[in-house]
């Protein structure tokens, strides 16, 4: 249960931030000119931001987007479908070669693949596959950080101090900055700013004084928009996105433009003369090699190749970013960050939404985890339905199927050898078991929930009813108005459904009575299943319809 | 056998290959006129140069003079250890021609 919210998470955020990805890629080629490298840089911001957090908003056209009549019960719209299609290709691949008589080994594997993918053995590797890489990654920009840390310490020549100190002052004072260390290092090909919580700026020993004012700008232009933060975040997103190599493209794409984007804080204010200056400098810095990769987290003052040369050209031309189309871009980079993040159904409130027609498909679902004493629950009444003590329940492969506004259907698979077994329970939101059936025998019949009180609460039945009453308003306009005081039985389980009943009797005139009864099945899906009225010559009041004989 | 240094200490070097010998202050002083390098700096490199073979401290009298151990066909800059970029590690295992300037 636990793993598919994880696999749910990353399914959708990797699906979400691939697309936003692959726009941004000819965005940064045709319109960095007039959106400005700040922009782009953030841009890539809200992909990060749409990588990491594990928020599933409410879609309100989600069912629209999902086919009415789809037989695959995917409780999340993406995620869901993708585990689902997944499920079905397998299977489709498996009849084909089947057929095809390829080979038994193939068949075989397939035929393994296949029942994995249904009892969730499958979901299980990759989770450990997943966990593997992402323990590896995470180690490797550990141990990089750590030999970066420990070379430019062991580098370290002194603190600035004299000519150089009062320079790096005055500049923190001219651009509202509280000064951070700055040391000399020796070998350093160029300077750069380093660690997150507490940040220094590392410059080189080589670097000349009339150099010294445009590496220290930069590197605090960097420190002033977080960009020290920003490295941990692109840290982050690759190692928890390891396995998609998008998101190292963008991690790479995202630092280049964080430097462009530094470069136009830089000559904001420059004159001609500066600016060369600063592209003078640029270039020295490309001469002594490149820093490190994307796994450490510092920045980098140097490029080489094409894209210095583009950093030159962008500096020396100084061509100003269109402020509107910028803004405009921000604008709907964020509103698409936020339609990102709308992947999950609508919320069912109290009741039914009027607007679900009967006979229609279309399943309401809440996407429930089971808490352990659940999961425990469920393994208690296996082995109590079975007699087995020794039933063996490998919960943590549990499908999570829609359900009905009320209820979670939870297909749970007891790994005994002798059936194969497959149990399915239906859990309420508030934990109750609604329902569980044993799928093996084909036999239908329902079992006693282990809560005897089964029932719907008031606001939930008032629901209930007044979802059926709206759609037979629609199929026969003015019947409610016919029926008087409407009395429920239920519930009442039959085979894998259950429903209540609704009836209301009304006395035409002096001798005949009109009960209106009508089914509404609440469980695998609300829909109303039943509707009949009855006309009643009545000889005796005792003749009067009861309750529960419908 | 090539020995290694880096950019700051070539600095140095070139200065002995030069002139021959030199004593600590004169290095200082040469130095911060060239490059802004404080005493501590110069001291800190002469310190690195003497651990790695590349120079050494005569005595001669009350003066003490620094000199190259080593020739310039001996040594060269070493390229920076922590390159950590995966093409650019490829990069530097093809042959390359000449020392790096």
């Amino acid at each position: 249960m636990r793993t598919a919210l994880i696999y749910n998470f990353l399914i959708e955020a990797n699906l979400m931030a691939s697309i936003a990805i692959l726009l941004m890629i000819p965005v940064r080629w045709l319109c960095r000119r007039q959106l400005g490298s700040r922009a782009i840089a953030f841009a890539w911001l809200l992909v990060a931001i749409r990588l990491l957090c594990p928020l599933a908003l409410p879609n309100p056209v989600i069912h629209e987007i999902r086919s009415a009549f789809a037989p695959d019960l995917a409780i999340r719209p993406i995620a869901g479908q993708v585990q689902v299609r997944f499920a079905d290709a397998v299977d489709a691949l498996y009849d084909g070669v089947r057929l095809s008589g390829s080979g038994s080994a193939i068949e075989e594997s397939l035929h393994t693949l296949r029942d994995d993918t249904g009892n969730g053995m499958l979901s299980i590797r990759l989770m450990k596959v997943y966990l593997a890489g992402a323990a590896l990654t995470v180690g490797w920009f550990a141990i990089s950080n750590w030999r970066f840390r420990k070379q430019l310490r062991a580098d370290r020549i002194e603190p600035i101090s004299g000519r150089a100190l009062a320079q790096y002052r005055t500049l923190c004072a001219e651009m509202h900055i509280r000064p951070i260390p700055v040391f000399y290092v020796d070998p350093l090909p160029s300077a750069c700013l380093v660690g997150c919580f507490r940040p220094y700026i590392a410059l080189p020993l080589t670097a000349r004084p009339q150099e010294l004012e445009h590496v220290l700008r930069h590197e605090l232009c960097h420190y002033k928009a977080g960009d020290h933060w920003w490295c941990a975040v692109r840290l982050a997103c690759c190692a928890i996105h390891w396995f998609n190599p998008l998101v190292w493209l963008a991690a790479r794409m995202s630092r280049t433009d964080a430097e462009l984007a530094c470069d136009e804080r830089v000559i904001r204010h420059m004159d001609e003369a500066r600016r060369r200056g600063y592209a003078g400098v640029l270039v020295l810095s490309a001469c002594r090699r490149d820093l490190p990769g994307v796994s450490v987290l510092s920045t980098g003052m140097s490029m080489t190749g094409r894209r210095l040369k583009k950093r030159v050209t962008d500096i020396l031309s100084n061509r100003q970013a269109r402020r509107g189309l910028a803004l405009g871009f921000v604008l709907l980079a964020s509103m698409a960050l936020i339609g990102a993040f709308c992947t999950a159904e609508r919320p069912v409130l109290a009741g039914i939404p009027a607007d679900h027609m009967a006979y229609q498909s279309q399943p309401v679902s809440t996407a429930v985890s089971l808490t352990q004493e659940q999961e425990q629950q469920a393994i208690d009444l296996a082995k109590a339905f079975w007699s087995n003590e020794t039933l063996q329940a490998d919960l943590n492969d549990s499908l999570i199927w829609t359900a009905c506004g009320q209820g979670t259907h939870t297909e749970v698979y007891a790994n005994d050898p002798d059936w194969g077994e497959a149990l399915i329970l239906a859990f309420a939101p508030d934990g109750r078991i609604l329902y569980m059936n044993n799928r093996r025998s084909g036999d239908r019949d329902a079992l006693l929930a282990s809560d005897p009180n089964q029932e719907l609460s008031r606001a939930e039945l008032n629901g209930v009813m007044e979802y059926g009453l709206s759609v037979l308003e629609k199929i026969q306009p003015g019947l409610r108005g016919e029926m008087g005081e409407i009395e429920s039985q239920g519930p009442t389980v039959n085979g894998e459904s259950s429903f209540y009943r609704f009836f209301s009797f009304r006395r035409e005139g002096e001798n005949h009575t009109m009960t209106h009864v009508f089914n509404v099945q609440v469980f695998p899906e609300v829909r109303l299943t039943h509707y009949e009225n009855l006309l009643e010559f009545d000889e005796d009041a005792s003749d009067r319809l009861e309750p529960g004989n419908g | 056998m090539t020995h290694s240094c880096t950019q700051a200490e070539w600095r140095i070097l070139e200065l002995l290959w030069e002139r021959g010998t030199m004593t600590a202050g004169q290095l200082i002083e040469a130095l911060q006129a060239e490059n802004g390098w404080t005493q501590h700096a110069v001291c800190t490199l002469l310190e690195r140069l003497e651990q790695k073979g590349l120079i050494a401290l005569e005595e001669n009298g009350s003066l003490r003079r620094y000199v190259c151990k080593q020739s310039r066909q001996q040594v060269s800059i070493a390229r920076w250890p922590l390159e950590c970029s995966l093409p650019q590690r490829l990069k530097n295992r093809l042959p390359v021609g000449g020392k790096h300037q």
